[in-house]
């Protein structure tokens, strides 16, 4: 962590001074993470590329008023965050339509009938293909935040503390919302298998 | 014997967070193969979502980003240049208005002729024009970053 801000605070420093190629290596280690984030808050492509070079270019405007109080990366998210949410206002899409029983269902007792969904260590690579394109589309259905909040914690794997800094939302709403949006992934897997089985 | 199953939310926690799972809970799951199944099948689903594929651009990021900032090269060595011009200019000023120090007196008494007239008013009329026009490149230059 400590190497990590010293890293942080020389690329800053060398990007202040003007040097180009710091800049594109910020880029470079951050695309990731920001490209993730747009891509699971907006759908429109032309949308995605205007916003993420909207992103860019405020981090280089705001790069001086960086406090490192996070990482430089987690500074970055939460910019990248904030401008979609700000795209998502402007074309008045909600980023989390709560059904009436999804808190419910949360706090529904597991059964014998809970739909498990397993894997087959016998499978081809063909059906693994398969069940990843049906895993994107299980994803697409959920809200944005939904969506942004499960890629946060399971591809890349941020801590609790990491995803309340960039979203701005209490750890506790954050867990929370991370055990719905698990429920209602394998729910849709559950409605896509089930319509298989028929 | 009734069993009672814990809570969706239960096992979510017991497999993603056991730290925070109370003992009951995870004693429970430990030995009801029902409950195991679910757990097993979020731990399913959670390496499945990691070994999904990351979205990839068709564009060059660093590219186009780069182009819309101007970043130049020479900057640093531009900047440092500028600045030095202007503490020679400076610097040049003051020692003319030393050594000149008795005809610029002069000026400002009585005797005003029309050369020192037209010297002065074109001086100020220059550096208006200077000024106004960085003004502008730099409101324009802030507008561009702000979007
Ligand atoms: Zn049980």
């Amino acid at each position: 962590m400590e190497r990590k801000s010293t890293i942080d605070k020389d690329l800053i420093k060398k990007v202040l001074g003007g040097d180009s190629s710091a800049f594109e290596t910020i880029i470079s280690n951050t695309k990731g993470l920001v490209i993730q984030i747009i891509y699971k808050m907006v759908k429109n492509p032309e949308d995605r590329k205007d916003l993420v070079q909207e992103v860019y270019l405020k981090v280089y405007d705001k790069l001086e008023s960086f406090k490192f109080n996070a990482k430089l990366s987690t500074w970055i998210g939460t910019i990248t965050y904030n401008t979609c949410l700000n795209y998502l206002k402007k074309k008045k899409i909600p980023i989390l339509d709560i059904d009436q029983n999804e808190e419910k269902e949360v706090w529904e007792r597991i059964s014998i009938h809970t739909f498990c969904y397993s894997d087959n260590q016998t499978e081809s690579y063909i059906f693994k293909k398969e069940r990843s394109q049906i895993l994107t589309l299980a994803i697409e259905k959920l809200p944005p935040l939904y969506k942004t909040l499960i890629m946060l914690y399971h591809n890349e794997e941020l801590s609790y503390s990491e995803i309340k800094e960039i979203t701005g939302l209490p750890e506790g709403t954050v867990k929370n919302y991370l055990y719905r949006a698990r429920k209602k992934l394998k729910e849709n897997l559950s409605l896509h298998y089930k319509k298989e089985e028929l | 014997m009734k069993i009672e199953h814990p809570y969706d939310k239960d096992i979510q926690e017991y497999t993603f967070d056991a730290s925070n799972c109370s003992n009951e809970i995870i004693e429970h799951i430990n030995s009801c193969e029902v409950c195991k199944k679910v757990s097993e099948s979020y731990l399913v689903l959670s390496r499945e979502l990691k070994s999904q594929p990351e979205p990839v651009l068709e564009f060059d990021l660093s590219e186009l980003i780069l182009d819309q900032l101007n970043f130049s090269k020479k900057e640093p060595i531009y900047n440092y240049l500028l600045s030095f011009i202007i503490i020679m200019s400076l610097g040049i000023t003051f020692f003319a208005i030393y050594v000149f120090r008795d005809t610029f007196s002069n000026i400002f008494s009585a005797n005003i002729t029309i050369s020192n007239y037209f010297i002065v008013s074109v001086t100020i009329f220059i550096s208006l024009f200077l000024g106004l026009d960085m003004y502008r490149s730099y409101y324009k230059k802030i507008n561009m970053l702000k979007y």
